[in-house]
């Protein structure tokens, strides 16, 4: 059961991702599926139009694309959680949010820590998500490389490259310094 | 936090039980919509509705003239995905047999394939395709471009040893040295047979990872593309669901080669427990 | 010349880093004998079990197996076969590929390594399990595979780690028979490594009792129960009380020894220098002790030589015997194994005054504690809280 429901939620992320994100666009677009079905259950009268090309395409869109770089590292961490330690906790009188709040959220720490490593990494370095889903209306350091790169401005891609890495780098030390990550995944 | 035996389950279970319902809905909902729009009818368009069923779009993918080189495309994905897969799998399998020990920068290693991950892929990709323009060579899908996604799938495959080899028990290497075996009669009779499905798994990494990858691929890849860089063009320039076609194709590939790694494992894994005749009750 | 299974241990020494696990041993096992390295947890003796196997390298010292170093020699080449905590089955294995592996690396056919293969396994009774894989058997039925693929490759010396830890109660008391009648038939020298005392002297001709990297005493199973050289092997087996007290006189091989609390006993000294004023150790086995019920208050002096006096603090029943402890103020707990009809006959209960005495000829003095500087009162650690260190 377990393992049906993690199959469950990795096989979307075996397809590409341009087709994934493109996925979107019939239906969060003006005559899309989700558009449609407000509207024929009498939700909205009109189509709503800040669902496609805007910050809010790109933000669901980076969810559905990297979510599961966060899911596996924190299915493993609990996975390790021995059930006995959460029927302990509801012995010594958690509740249900406390066990998940007291227990389980601090045991699963390596994992939301590389999972963070993995997302950050990933929002970062991508500028297709935010040239398509914005329609053009946001913009990224990325975005904007690869536009330089595009009309072969190579020397102001670099300078952006070399910043961004700063950035990035710093990031990940900063997760890195909480979790010793090669030992959790050794021991 | 299930409680097999107890029959009432705790309210969370049921709110993150439906959250995750809505999750998958998530996840799914979209991409249905790729694949229904597939099938949309000769003189449909990119939305709903369908107008009509059929396999037209399908069949325009292979003519080169609207869709661009779909097949070459293809079948130099499928190719580099392959290359891609052996090497990361030579190189994972030795790097994690290395690892086991702590030997002189075996600390600065291992934060260097961490730091090869987790830099941005387009700035990966500039680096690579600078370096080759910098050095007089052609960028080509199979070797600038080659050398960018193993850039990835190598840290990746080397954490999943990490992780495989964290569970082997070092004491089935003491037998098989104990009975009599060679250092190499270890390796090929004990160790490689044991860490399999981990193989495998590093294997199926390797190739998806690959298979897919766009960001690392752009730049360094020469003049002729890879599937992704292919369909990502005609993003911008295709605007027929021949586009959701392919992503159904694409997809469908993805399915495949996933299929056999799973059943590769689930195979090897059955035939550990489940050889033989019922097992007869404890002791 | 030495016979071929005759093991001999030279100041044997191996550290781990900082940590000493095992401290210049000298040992001698001879051919064909069943020996026990018993102690608890980290006392070093499955790193003694590993280097006469070769899978650790001693830091100083020597392992002769026949009269022949075998420091440095790959474990194949050493004559032994180790049997692995746990068994270590190859689980990509059918039983009957793990138990021809030996043969499959040194060369031999198919055909024929199977049928041999088969034989042994005959012999264990599981001939008819020898296509299934090893996760499929029993614990016990995977321990025998885990014999007959140690035993295929006709070793003259069998290192067995922990082999009947992962068994349960019943299964373990009857798998050390069978170890027992296995060693007889075979002839060969086997080497068991346990921390449970009741295991090493039900199975062992000769015991070796380990602390803290270093032998306290290796003998006969009966001489260790029996006779045991320290209070720390007295305390370890359990079968004993510990007395200590300081000597007020010597008379015709008996001390008497009065302890810091004031309780007179003697003890035998024939074998010992001792004058007035050293501190002794001495053990009463448990079984010797009678019990009493004293009246007045418990703790008060008892008015007689040889006897405690206290309160019971807990009563065990045992089947053949009742193990009754008792508070002793001032002292380690003392045991007294009251024989089931004798204990019935006059019961006592929890918080009794009770008197527990005996003869001096049962007392058996520690000699091995004279050479050491001597210790308090009830300073010797029990043996429950040794120190736990990793088992390298």
């Amino acid at each position: 059961m377990q393992l049906a429901l993690f199959l469950l939620c990795t096989v979307p992320f075996w397809t590409s991702n341009v087709i994934r994100m493109i996925s979107w666009i019939p239906f969060l677009g003006r005559n899309g599926i989700f558009n449609q079905s407000l509207i024929a259950l009498g939700i909205v009268d009109h189509p709503l139009e800040f669902l496609l090309f805007s910050d809010f395409a790109v933000v669901i869109a980076y969810v559905h694309l990297f979510s599961l770089f966060m899911i596996v590292p924190i299915f493993n961490s609990m996975a390790r959680i021995d059930p006995a330690v959460i029927e302990a906790a509801v012995d010594a009188g958690a509740g249900r949010l406390r066990v998940i709040g007291e227990v389980v959220v601090p045991l699963s720490k390596t994992g939301i820590a590389m999972g963070s490593i993995f997302v950050v990494a990933l929002v970062m370095g991508d500028f297709f998500v935010v040239k398509i889903m914005s329609g053009g209306q946001s913009a990224s350091v990325v975005l904007a490389m690869s536009n330089e790169i595009a009309v072969l401005q190579y020397p102001p891609a670099a300078a952006s490259a070399v910043g961004l890495l700063l950035v990035v780098t710093a990031m990940v030390v900063g997760i890195l310094s909480i979790v010793d990550v090669r030992r959790e995944l050794s021991g | 936090m299930r409680q097999p035996g107890s029959n009432r389950r705790p309210w969370t279970f049921y709110a993150l039980a439906a959250f995750f319902a809505l999750y998958v809905l998530f996840l799914y909902g979209p991409m249905s919509a790729i694949f229904i729009l597939s099938f949309q009818g000769p003189t449909g368009g990119l939305t709903f509705p369908m107008v009509g069923v059929s396999l037209h779009w399908f069949g325009a993918l292979f003519g080169q003239q609207r869709t661009g080189d779909f097949a070459g495309s293809f079948t130099r994905s499928l190719a580099l995905a392959v290359i891609v897969l052996s090497i990361t799998v030579v190189v994972s399998v030795m790097a994690g047999l290395a690892f086991r020990r702590r030997f002189l920068g075996s600390t600065l290693v291992f934060y260097m394939a961490i730091f090869s991950l987790i830099i941005p892929g387009l700035l990966l990709g500039l680096g690579v395709g600078l370096m080759f323009q910098f050095l007089g060579i052609k960028p080509a899908w199979y070797s600038s471009a080659l050398g960018a996604q193993l850039t990835w799938t190598l840290p990746f495959g080397l954490l999943i040893m990490f992780a495989v080899f964290s569970r082997f028990n070092p004491a089935y290497e003491e037998a098989a040295r104990d009975l009599g075996a060679g250092p190499w009669q270890t390796l090929s009779n004990v160790v490689l047979p044991i860490l399999l499905p981990g193989i495998i798994a590093v294997a199926l990494f390797g190739f998806t990872l690959s298979y897919d990858e766009f960001p690392r691929t752009l730049i360094p890849i020469g003049s002729r593309n890879t599937l992704p860089l292919e369909i990502w063009a005609m993003t911008t320039n295709v605007t027929s669901p021949a586009l959701y076609a392919l992503g159904t194709v694409t997809t469908a590939v993805s399915f495949v080669v996933i299929a056999v790694a799973l059943t590769s494992i689930a195979v090897i894994q059955r035939r550990r427990t489940r050889r033989g005749t019922q097992v007869d009750g404890g002791d | 010349m030495a016979q071929p299974g005759e093991i001999e241990l030279r100041n044997l020494t191996k550290r781990f880093d900082q940590t000493v696990a095992v401290n210049a041993i000298d040992l001698a096992i001879p051919h064909g004998s069943y020996c026990c390295l018993l102690g608890p947890s980290g006392c070093g003796k499955t790193t003694i079990l590993r280097m006469i196997a070769g899978h650790e390298t001693p830091t100083e010292g020597d392992v002769r197996i026949g009269g022949e170093s075998v420091v440095g020699f790959p474990p194949a080449r050493r004559g032994t076969a180790m049997m692995f905590q746990n068994y270590a089955l190859f689980p990509h294995l059918t039983v009957l590929d793990n138990v021809a592996f030996n043969l499959k690396m040194r060369g031999v056919g198919k055909a024929e390594r199977h049928r041999r293969a088969r034989e042994m396994l005959a012999q264990v009774r599981l001939d008819r399990f020898a296509d299934r894989m090893p996760a499929q058997l029993s614990g016990g039925q995977q321990q025998r595979v885990a014999l007959s693929r140690a035993l295929i490759t006709n070793p003259r010396v069998l290192l067995l780690d922990e082999p009947l830890s992962a068994l349960d109660e019943f299964l373990r008391l009857q798998m050390r028979g069978e170890l027992r009648r296995m060693q007889r038939e075979l002839g060969i020298t086997f080497i068991h490594v346990t921390h449970t005392q009741l295991e090493a002297i039900a199975v062992a001709d000769m015991v070796v009792v380990m602390e803290q990297g270093r032998i306290e005493q290796a003998a006969s199973a009966r001489e260790i129960y029996t006779l045991p050289v320290s209070a720390y092997v007295a305390r370890f087996m359990g079968g004993q009380n510990v007395l200590d007290g300081k000597v007020t006189s010597v008379r015709a091989g008996v001390a008497s020894l009065v302890s810091d609390t004031g309780e007179r006993f003697s003890s035998p000294v024939t074998d010992a220098t001792v004058t007035e004023g050293d501190v002794l150790h001495c053990c009463v086995r448990r079984d010797r002790v009678a019990l009493e019920r004293a009246p007045g208050h418990p703790g008060a002096q008892p008015e007689r030589a040889n006897a405690v006096a206290g309160a019971v603090h807990a009563i065990e029943y045992q089947g053949s015997y009742v193990k009754v402890t008792i508070d002793v103020p001032g002292r380690e707990q003392f045991v007294a194994n009251v024989a089931d009809s004798r204990f019935f006959a006059n019961r006592v209960d929890i918080g009794d005054p009770v008197l527990a005495r005996w003869a001096p000829e049962d007392v058996h003095l520690l000699t091995g504690d004279l050479r050491k500087p001597a210790r308090g009162m009830g300073a010797g650690r029990p043996y429950g809280e040794e120190i736990t260190r990793e088992n390298g």
